[in-house]
């Protein structure tokens, strides 16, 4: 009796990249909006970790550091003139203060999330948290670097007179800051997903379908003549002939 | 893989660097941003008359609200990361070159769909306004640039020649 033959899977409408750009957008939606309420807890290791470096680096002009929800607060022993008010005595001075909200540049968080999950999602609660801890020091440099900016480039030539920095350190701090607001909440969490998941992102790379981590992957059919064992290098170029697009069959001979 | 990223970190920390130089600034960063907020003027007057280019400012001269639009905004910072990632990567430079150009364009189209979605959303909410401003966006075109990044990669991805590959094919 002849056997049926079994039924060919329909190939994907798109790309596995194309999903997978899908899949990251939606779940960053959605992490986002679980994000956004917690936020200030997700912040908290990070904005700890900035007033260690804050308090201990700069103890010669910082005072004390605090967290409140939302508010992380710098006192110093910074001293700028208060402007002259009616009503108020002449050369008044004020310590300066500074505060930043840690959960504005912790939104990384929801990215990494979103990519593990449009991701193989292999080792997910594990990768995230190892990812959330990971993220915390690029958070932790966003937080100062943007604290000490308002400070000290903020406050004007007699509060930068009083920190004692040179020019290349207060050019350091400006490249800091921009590069702690503008690139690394961004760019950090993508890094370190290429890291936990690096296997799938050179999947994606080299035009295969990625297995779903549901999916066991099914024995190859035998085949006429063993194929070499071939020894992938490292790094997400391979050389399997995977990564070169299969030719297409001819069309067959029209009957006569 | 350990050459790639310390390529891409080292040249794009360079190229950061360069951008905020001041004759950078003036020379080139300001004129491509007011360029991209006169290329939004100028694609919302083909649907909307309430919209004016002053610099990098964009704005409604009806309601007086206006965008102005900072580093960070201007999609400079995303195409420098682009471009560090496809110099970065193992491919000839004819490839890298049609990479950057199709690339940048690609990236710059998005921003511009943000400077303009930004714009209406800020006469219609302030604290949408300012959440997509500050997280949504931000992410987006960052993963916009890491999915064309990874378009390009594999189109244009030169395998590594070495004797793994010389004595497969013997």
């Amino acid at each position: 009796m002849p056997q049926q033959p079994e039924p060919q899977r329909r190939a994907p409408r798109f790309s596995p990249l194309t999903r997978f750009f899908a899949r990251a957008v939606a779940a960053f939606l959605a992490a986002t909006a679980l994000w956004w309420p917690v936020s200030d807890y997700a912040s908290r290791p990070a904005a700890f970790v900035a007033r260690v470096v804050l308090e201990t680096a700069f103890d010669g002009w910082v005072r004390r550091t605090s967290s409140s929800p939302h508010k992380l607060e710098v006192e110093t022993r910074l001293t700028v003139r208060m402007p002259q008010q009616p009503g108020m005595p002449r050369n008044m001075v004020a310590e300066l203060t500074g505060e930043v909200d840690p959960a504005k540049y912790g939104y990384s968080l929801p990215l990494l999330l979103a990519l593990l999950v449009a991701g193989s999602r292999r080792h997910l609660l594990r990768n995230a948290l190892v990812g959330a801890a990971c993220l915390v020091p690029f958070h932790a440099f966003s937080i100062a670097a943007t604290l000490l900016k308002d400070m000290v480039l903020g406050g004007g030539p007699g509060v930068l007179a009083q920190t004692g920095f040179a020019q290349w350190q207060i050019e350091l701090l400006a490249f800091c800051y921009q590069l702690g607001v503008l690139l690394m909440p961004t760019l950090a969490p993508i890094l370190v997903w290429l890291g936990l998941d690096c296997s799938f992102a050179s999947t994606l790379l080299r035009q295969e379908e990625p297995h779903p981590p549901s999916t066991p992957t099914q024995p190859e059919p035998p085949t006429a003549a063993p194929a070499p064992q071939m020894q992938e290098p490292q790094g997400l170029v391979s050389t399997s002939p995977a990564a070169v697009p299969p030719r297409r069959p001819p069309p067959p001979a029209a009957p006569r | 893989m350990r050459r790639f990223f310390v390529v891409f970190i080292g040249l794009q920390l360079l190229l950061f660097g360069i951008e905020l130089l001041e004759p950078v600034q003036t020379h080139f960063v300001l004129p491509v941003t007011a360029l991209l907020a006169h290329v939004c003027s100028s694609l919302i007057g083909a649907v909307d008359a309430n919209a004016v280019a002053y610099g990098k400012v964009l704005m409604n001269p009806k309601t007086g609200f206006g965008i102005s639009i900072e580093p960070g905004c201007n999609g400079i910072e995303a195409c420098i990361v682009l471009l560090a990632a496809i110099v970065a990567f193992p491919s000839t430079w004819t490839h890298k070159l049609i990479g950057l150009g199709v690339g940048l364009v690609a990236v710059q189209l998005l921003n511009i769909v943000r400077v303009i979605s930004l714009f209406y959303l800020g006469q219609w909410n302030m604290a949408w306004f300012n959440f997509a401003h500050s997280y949504l966006w931000q992410a987006l075109i960052m993963l916009d640039v890491l999915v064309v990044f990874m378009v390009w990669a594999r189109r244009y991805a030169r395998p590594p020649t070495g004797p793994s590959v010389h004595a497969a094919a013997a």
